[in-house]
C-alpha cells in the first residue's frame, strides 16, 4: 500500500518539512518518481519498528474526533425516551421504577443498573437542586457500547431526594455514558440547562416529550452557535 | 545501468559506486602525479638562471587567477571546503572542484610553491564521490560517504597506502567510524590504490633499511614527540598569522599570492631544500644522505615552516601532507644529530629511523589525526617494525599539540566560524531542526478589546496556556497572555466584564525570529525560565514554540539517525 508524504507526516506526527528533510538525507526509506516521493506501507512499520519510532494510527485519531451532534442532549434525549407519572415513595423506590421503564440497550443488566445508582446515591445525591436529579452509575458501564442515553422520567409525587438546596424532586434524568469523558461533557451540559429558569419552569408544566425536545433544541442551537 | 543501481539495495548500491570512485579519484591522482613530474622536468633546465627565485611568485599568480577567477573556486588547501559540505550541505560538491584544485595546485608546486599534491587530490576525489553520488541521485547520507570514499581513494593512490586512505577519510573528513561508512571507503581505498598500482608501478615511496631498535631509542621516542609537537604547534600558528596578517595586508587576492610566491623565491635562494613538495629530500634522508650540520637542518626547519606557511597561507591550492613530511623529517634528522652530540656513547638507531617518526608525528599532530599519521608512515615506508615507535611519537605528539591547538588545521577555521558539526553531536541535532519545523500554529488569537469574559470562554475551548494579542486592524503582534500570570483573575467574576485583555497582557515578551539558530532559543529558554516563546517576524505572530515540541522533536532526530 502506497502513502503520500502528508500521509506519513501525519503517522510521524511530525511537519512536512521535516519530513522531506529526512527524505533528502536519506533518514527515511522512500521511493522517488521524478519529483514526488511515496511510501510502502509495510517498509515504513519496519523502519518505525527498527528506529523505534511511535506511528499515530489514523483511525483512532478519527475516533476521539466526535463530531458536535454526539454531544448533543437531544439526541441522547430521544435514545432514552421521556415517561410520565413514574410511581413511588422515596428515592430506592423510583430508581427501581425508572431502570425498569426505561430504553436501554437489551445487554444491560437492569438490576445490575438499579445497584450501581444506589451506590451512587449513597455517597452523594444526585439531586442537583431546583427539583431535577440527575442518577447515574459510579463508573462507565462495561461493554456499554453507543453513545450516552438520557431517560428523563416525571414523578408521580415530589420525591425527598437530599438535594443540594432541599427542594423536592419532580424530573429525573438518568445518564448512562459510555466512558467518563462523555458523562462529564452531557452532565456540564445539562447542568447549563438546568440554570435557565424558563427551562425550569417548562419542566414544571411539561405534559408531552415534543415540548421539552423543542426547547432542548432551541437552548442547544444558541450554545452551539 | 542507472536505473538498475537507483533501485538497488542501499549497501550494495554503496559498494558497487565505491568502486566506480576509487577508479576515478585514482585516475585523478595519477593525472596531477604524471603532469608535476612533466613540468618539473621542463623547468629542471632552468634551475641555473638568475631570475629562478621569481619563479614560484608567477607560478602562484598563475594559480591563483586560476582559481579565483576562471572556476571561481575558494583557494586554500580546499580540505576545509569538503569537510564543511560533509558537515553542513549534505556532502553537496562542486563539479569544477574535481579539476580547479588540480589544475591550481600543479601550477603552484611545479614553480616551487612549498605545497604538496595531496590536499588538492583530496578535493577532486572528494567532488568525483559527492558529483557521481548526485548522478545517481543518492541522498545526503550515501553522498557523504562517496565523499569520504572519493577522499580515501585519493589519498590511497597518492601514497600508494590504502589504510592510511581509509582512517584519513574516516578521522579527518567524515569525523565517525561506523561500519555503514567503513565498507564502502575501505573498498574505494583499495581499489584506488590498485589502479594506481596498474598506471604507476608498486612502489613503496619511500623504501628504507631495516633498523636495529633498542630501549634507549624507544626512550627518546618521548622526547621526538615534544621536538614534532612543537614543530606542528609553530607551522599552525604560522599557518594562521599568514593567512590573517596577508588578508589584512594585500586586498587582491592575486597579488597577495603572488607576494606569498616571491617571499618563497627569497628564502630558497639561500635553502633550495624548501621548493617544491621535497620528496626528494626525503628519500635523501631516509637513505642517509643528508649532509648538512645540525644548525643548517635547523634553520631549514624554519625556512620550510616559513615558506609552507606562505604558500598555503597566502590563498594557493596545495596540500599540507608533503611539507608535513619533509618538516617532520627534517625534525626527526635535528633530533638525532642532537642526540648524537649530547649522548655520543649510546649507539642510536639511525637517522631515518628518526626521520620517518617525525614524519609521523608531525602529520598527526598537525591533521590531530593519529591513525593517519600511524598508517601512512608505516605504509609509505614500508616499515612495520617500527610501528610501537611510530605509534608513542604519533599520540604522544598529538596529545601534546592538542593542548595548545585543539584543532586540527583543516578543522581550525570551521570551528573559529561555528561550522564544524560533526556526526552525532547536539550542534548537529540543533543546526537540522529549524524554527519553522518546531512552530506550533494551533494557537487562539485574542485582541487587546477583549473583555476578561470573552478571554475565559476562549480558555474553555482549547488546551493551551498562551495567547498571542494581535491588532484586529494591522494583524501586528501586541504581545502574550500566559494563563499562569492571569490565573487569579480568572474566579473573580467581579473582573469578568471590567478587565481589557490588554490590561493582562505581558508587552515586554521575548520573541524568536525564524531565522534564529536553536542554540540561542535554548539560551533564550533558560534565561527567561519560560516554557514556550512567540515566533514573531516582520510584526507578525507566526506561532510557538516551545520545550515540550523540541524535545519531541529532538528525541526523533535522534532515533532515526541510528543506522539499522
Amino acid at each position: 500500500m502506497k502513502l503520500t508524504i502528508s500521509d506519513v507526516a501525519q503517522l510521524l506526527a511530525i511537519p512536512e518539512t521535516t519530513l522531506k528533510r529526512w527524505i533528502q538525507q536519506g533518514k527515511i526509506p522512500a521511493i522517488q518518481d521524478r519529483n514526488r516521493y511515496s511510501f510502502v506501507k509495510k517498509d515504513l512499520i519496519k523502519w518505525a519498528k527498527n528506529h523505534n519510532i511511535f506511528l499515530h494510527d489514523d483511525s483512532r485519531e478519527n475516533l476521539s474526533k466526535n463530531p458536535q451532534s454526539e454531544y448533543s442532549v437531544l439526541e441522547a434525549m430521544k435514545k432514552g425516551g421521556v415517561f410520565f407519572n413514574v410511581h413511588g415513595d422515596n428515592v430506592t423506590d423510583v430508581l427501581r421504577n425508572v431502570v425498569s421503564t426505561a430504553q436501554i440497550p437489551f445487554d444491560v443488566d437492569k438490576n445490575l443498573l438499579y445497584d450501581m445508582l444506589l451506590q451512587r446515591e449513597k455517597l452523594a445525591s444526585t439531586g442537583i437542586g431546583s427539583g431535577v436529579a440527575i442518577p447515574h452509575p459510579r463508573y462507565p458501564i462495561e461493554n456499554f457500547v453507543g453513545s450516552t442515553i438520557i431517560t428523563t422520567c416525571f414523578t408521580e409525587k415530589k420525591i425527598d431526594f437530599k438535594s443540594i438546596d432541599g427542594a423536592p424532586v419532580f424530573v429525573v434524568f438518568m445518564m448512562l455514558s459510555p466512558s467518563t469523558d462523555m458523562h462529564l461533557k452531557f452532565l456540564s451540559r445539562l447542568s447549563y440547562f438546568l440554570r435557565n429558569d424558563s427551562f425550569i419552569s417548562l419542566l414544571k408544566k411539561c405534559s408531552e416529550p415534543e415540548c421539552l425536545f423543542d426547547k432542548v433544541e432551541k437552548i442547544e442551537k444558541s450554545i452551539d452557535g | 545501468m542507472r536505473h538498475f543501481l537507483i533501485n538497488l539495495d542501499e549497501r550494495l548500491q554503496l559498494i558497487i559506486i565505491a568502486v566506480l570512485v576509487g577508479i576515478c579519484g585514482a585516475l585523478a591522482s595519477v593525472a596531477l602525479n604524471r603532469s608535476l613530474v612533466m613540468f618539473s622536468g621542463l623547468l629542471h633546465n632552468l634551475q641555473t638562471r638568475w631570475y629562478i627565485f621569481l619563479f614560484p611568485a608567477c607560478g602562484a599568480v598563475a594559480a591563483s587567477i586560476f582559481l579565483n577567477q576562471v572556476t571561481k573556486d575558494i583557494g586554500g588547501h580546499g580540505v576545509p571546503e569538503v569537510i564543511y559540505s560533509v558537515s553542513k550541505r549534505g556532502g553537496l560538491l562542486r563539479l569544477r572542484s574535481i579539476y580547479s584544485h588540480l589544475v591550481a595546485s600543479l601550477l603552484t608546486i611545479a614553480s616551487g610553491g612549498s605545497a604538496g599534491p595531496e590536499a588538492p587530490v583530496v578535493v577532486s576525489g572528494s567532488s568525483i564521490g559527492s558529483n557521481i553520488a548526485s548522478f545517481f541521485r543518492l541522498k545526503d547520507r550515501q553522498r557523504v560517504v562517496l565523499v569520504g570514499c572519493g577522499a580515501a581513494a585519493a589519498i590511497g593512490a597518492i601514497f600508494n597506502a590504502p589504510v592510511a586512505g581509509i582512517a584519513f577519510a574516516l578521522e579527518a573528513i567524515l569525523g565517525e567510524w561506523t561500519p555503514v561508512n567503513v565498507i564502502p571507503i575501505a573498498i574505494s581505498s583499495v581499489v584506488g590504490t590498485e589502479v594506481s598500482r596498474l598506471l604507476q608501478g608498486n612502489q613503496i615511496p619511500f623504501q628504507n633499511r631495516l633498523f636495529s631498535i633498542a630501549g634507549p631509542d624507544i626512550i627518546a621516542c618521548l622526547g621526538l614527540a615534544v621536538f614534532t609537537a612543537f614543530g606542528s604547534v609553530l607551522l599552525m600558528r604560522m599557518l594562521k598569522s599568514v593567512e590573517k596578517k596577508s588578508k589584512f595586508l594585500i586586498h587582491y587576492e592575486w597579488i597577495r599570492a603572488g607576494a606569498g610566491g616571491l617571499i618563497v623565491g627569497i628564502i630558497a635562494l639561500l635553502l633550495p631544500e624548501v621548493l617544491g613538495e621535497g620528496y626528494e629530500i626525503i628519500r635523501t634522508i631516509i637513505e642517509q644522505k643528508f649532509p648538512p650540520g645540525l644548525y643548517i637542518i635547523g634553520l631549514i626547519i624554519i625556512a620550510k615552516i616559513a615558506a609552507t606557511s606562505l604558500t598555503v597561507g597566502s590563498g594557493r591550492a596545495g596540500g599540507l601532507f608533503a611539507p608535513c613530511l619533509v618538516i617532520g623529517s627534517f625534525i626527526g634528522l635535528f633530533y638525532q644529530r642532537f642526540l648524537v652530540g649530547v649522548l655520543p656513547s649510546v649507539s642510536w638507531a639511525g637517522e631515518s629511523y628518526f626521520a620517518l617518526l617525525g614524519m609521523a608525528g608531525l602529520i598527526s599532530s598537525v591533521m590531530q589525526a593519529p591513525m593517519t599519521g600511524i598508517f601512512l608512515i608505516a605504509e609509505i615506508t614500508g616499515s612495520y617494525q617500527v610501528l610501537v615507535s611510530v605509534v608513542l611519537v604519533s599520540v604522544v605528539s598529538t596529545t601534546l599539540s592538542h593542548y595548545f591547538e585543539p584543532f586540527s588545521v583543516y578543522h581550525r577555521g570551521l570551528a573559529a566560524r561555528g561550522e564544524l558539526v560533526r556526526p552525532r553531536t547536539d550542534r548537529r541535532i540543533l543546526s537540522e531542526l529549524s524554527i519553522i519545523e518546531l512552530l506550533e500554529k494551533d494557537c487562539r488569537v485574542v485582541y487587546p478589546e477583549m473583555k476578561l469574559n470573552d478571554l475565559i470562554s476562549m480558555v474553555k475551548q482549547t488546551n493551551r496556556n498562551y495567547f498571542p494579542v494581535e491588532d484586529p486592524k494591522t494583524g501586528d503582534f501586541l504581545g502574550m497572555i500566559h494563563l499562569d500570570k492571569v490565573r487569579s483573575y480568572l474566579f473573580n467574576p467581579v473582573l469578568y466584564n471590567s478587565v481589557l485583555v490588554e490590561e493582562l497582557m505581558d508587552k515586554k515578551v521575548l520573541s524568536i525570529s525564524v531565522y534564529d539558530d536553536l542554540p540561542k532559543v535554548f539560551n533564550l529558554f533558560e534565561s527567561t525560565g519560560s516554557f514556550s516563546l512567540p515566533v514573531v517576524q516582520d510584526n507578525k505572530f507566526l506561532g510557538l514554540i516551545s520545550k515540550a515540541t523540541i524535545l519531541d522533536h529532538y528525541r526523533k532526530e535522534l532515533m532515526v539517525q541510528e543506522e539499522i
